[in-house]
């Protein structure tokens, strides 16, 4: 059983791209009594294992909510993470025998799918939104369930980083290789060799890079490479062709390894999806992307005479655009529109339709 | 179903590839030998209203439910092409709202063909239940959907025409469904006596009648 659970895993942190699926249901955590918390995830094989790392130590229930075997965020703006997700989950397990309050503590990342108030109106179920990453959890409950703004941010550290690139390439990386065993065996060991350090490059100092989206740093390693080239075949002469060829398939897979470089960081919109759509893919298998690629032409833009200070907006925004003015009573802007990675969690909590899109000028 | 909604207008051609055609047999068979005039029936997932339609024209009242608004409209289009808006009422839910769309004793047959296998484990109970509710004393759930075949030999058998067919079936469709497990015991353990079971020769597709005891 051990052996077959680290083969899944395994397989599902090298191959991300693809649903991996976990039974949703209830799962107990500890001596967990009437009043432990509730907390919420997605059926995605790995988010479950992730999650359950950090929730062992602690008397909790955690309801796994079918999601379309997919993760937290994706599933969340993709529309597979919604509310008739949490109401099936509530209904279907029984956690209302279990414990006798009524508050689930959703994932900060779900904002962006699931119309709490629905929830409410369908089961009498409050929720409130925990941090970002699961590894705060036992933090968030130390603290007596309050939230720092840290524990709001998305982050992209050197290991996430290497983790995501590895884990979106493979599923690029392995078919190209195969395709080389058997038709061009020559280029097979570069292109492995190559692709390889690229990649781990590219991911390992994406945050270093110059460029306010992910093409944009894409363009900076391309250039690199380019400039690489020059020196090579000028100053140095450029002898071999061996080497000359090197460069050029470098100056292929720069882009491809970086096509979506902004939509796979927590951190930028994706470049990717908006070209996507003008060209008519408005879709890739179950996953739509229309609200994603629209956003990239239009502003947030928050109207404060309709806003009535309930700070939703400050506590699910996972790049901090949004701050309170503690005078007024209202939520005001801090950051421009150009930190915003257009995950509309804002847009779906606001009470009051205070936030809106609107094209850009 | 989760799945199928995806590309609904493949669904009807990707299912009848994926069933080598059998699922549409035993809508038929299933309208034939279970469905009476006059019956008020449930269908469970109705998704493009095959079963729907073919329990109408054996002069049923059908109400039909899916989550799909997609595959609604393509039963609604199939419906009025057959002018049996009189006898099949379609409605945009899941599963479990089923709680509070439906009160107590009011059907005589509640059929669901390929729904279970996309149904989780706890949501399948719970749908047994609910449907355990809903239906008349004496009342009858007949379920039709892929299993996994029973002795090794038929699931080695099973594997080797499945893979290749469900590969092809998803490149032309995208469309695939899951199978289902031991849908009997939950069926019986939701107070049901199974009165029908049949199996396809390679056992990979399942007919279950099940009974709610007279009063």
């Amino acid at each position: 059983m051990k052996v077959k659970e680290g083969f899944k895993t395994t397989i599902g942190t090298l191959f991300r791209l693809f649903p991996l699926s976990t039974e949703p249901g209830l799962r107990a955590f500890g001596n967990p009594s009437e009043d432990s918390p509730v907390f919420v995830t997605s059926n995605f094989h790995l988010t479950v294992k992730r999650v359950s790392r950090y929730l062992k130590d602690l008397d909790c229930y955690l309801l796994v909510a079918p999601t379309s075997s997919i993760n937290v965020w994706c599933a969340a703006v993709g529309g597979m993470f919604n509310a008739h997700s949490i109401i099936s989950i509530i209904k279907t397990s029984g956690i209302g025998e279990r414990v006798n309050h009524r508050t689930l503590i959703l994932p900060q990342l779900s904002a962006p799918g699931v119309d709490t108030e629905l929830i409410k109106d369908e089961t009498g179920w409050h929720s409130r939104f925990g941090p970002v990453y699961a590894k705060e959890i036992p933090e968030y409950v130390r603290k007596g369930f309050q939230k720092s703004d840290d524990m709001r941010r998305v982050k992209f550290n050197l290991m996430d980083r290497l983790d995501t690139g590895v884990g979106v390439s493979l599923a690029f990386f392995l078919p190209v290789a195969v395709i080389l065993a058997i038709f061009w065996r020559g280029w097979l060991l570069e292109f492995v060799a190559l692709g390889g350090s690229l990649l781990l490059l590219m991911y390992a100092s994406f945050t270093y890079i110059p460029g306010r989206s992910g093409w944009a740093k894409v363009l900076f390693y391309e250039a690199l490479v380019a400039a690489g080239l020059l020196i090579y075949l000028f100053p140095l002469g450029g002898g071999s062709s061996y080497i000359r060829n090197l460069f050029l398939a470098a100056m292929i897979l720069v882009p491809l390894i970086g096509i979506d470089f902004g939509g796979v960081s927590p951190l930028y919109k994706s470049d990717l999806d908006p070209l996507l759509h003008r060209v008519g893919i408005h879709r890739i298998g179950s996953v739509s992307f229309k609200g994603r690629a629209t956003i990239k032409e239009e502003n947030i833009t928050l109207d404060q005479s309709e806003c009535i200070g309930c700070e939703l907006c400050y506590d699910v925004c996972p790049k901090g655009i949004y701050d309170m003015d503690e005078s007024q009573n209202v939520a005001i802007m801090v950051k421009p529109d150009s930190e915003c990675v257009a995950c509309r969690a804002c847009i779906l909590q606001c009470p009051t339709d205070a936030i809106s899109l609107r094209a850009r000028r | 179903m989760k799945i199928l909604e995806s590309a609904p207008h493949r669904y009807d051609a990707g299912i009848n590839m994926l069933s080598l055609g059998r699922i549409d047999r035993l809508k038929k068979e299933i309208a034939e030998n279970y469905i009476s005039p006059g019956d008020n029936v449930l269908d469970i997932g109705c998704g493009t209203g095959t079963l729907a339609i073919l329990c109408a024209e054996r002069r049923a009242s059908v109400i039909g439910f899916d989550i799909s608004p997609q595959m609604l409209n393509i039963a609604q289009r199939k419906i009025e092409e057959r002018h049996l808006g009189e006898k099949i009422e379609l409605r945009e839910m899941g599963a479990t709202q089923m709680d509070s769309a439906f009160e107590d004793e009011r059907f005589d047959k509640v059929v669901s063909t390929l729904v279970f296998s996309e149904l989780y484990s706890d949501e399948q109970k719970y749908v047994l239940r609910q449907t355990f509710r809903i239906l008349k004393p004496g009342g009858l759930l007949i379920i039709a959907d892929e299993v996994k075949p029973n002795s090794l030999l038929k699931r080695s058998l099973h594997l080797v025409v499945r893979i290749p067919l469900a590969v092809i079936t998803y490149v032309f469709t995208q469309t695939t469904t899951r199978e289902l497990r031991e849908i009997e015991r939950a069926i019986t353990d939701a107070g049901f006596r199974m009165i029908f079971t049949k199996r396809s020769l390679l056992g990979s597709l399942g007919l279950f009648v099940a009974k709610k005891a007279e009063r």
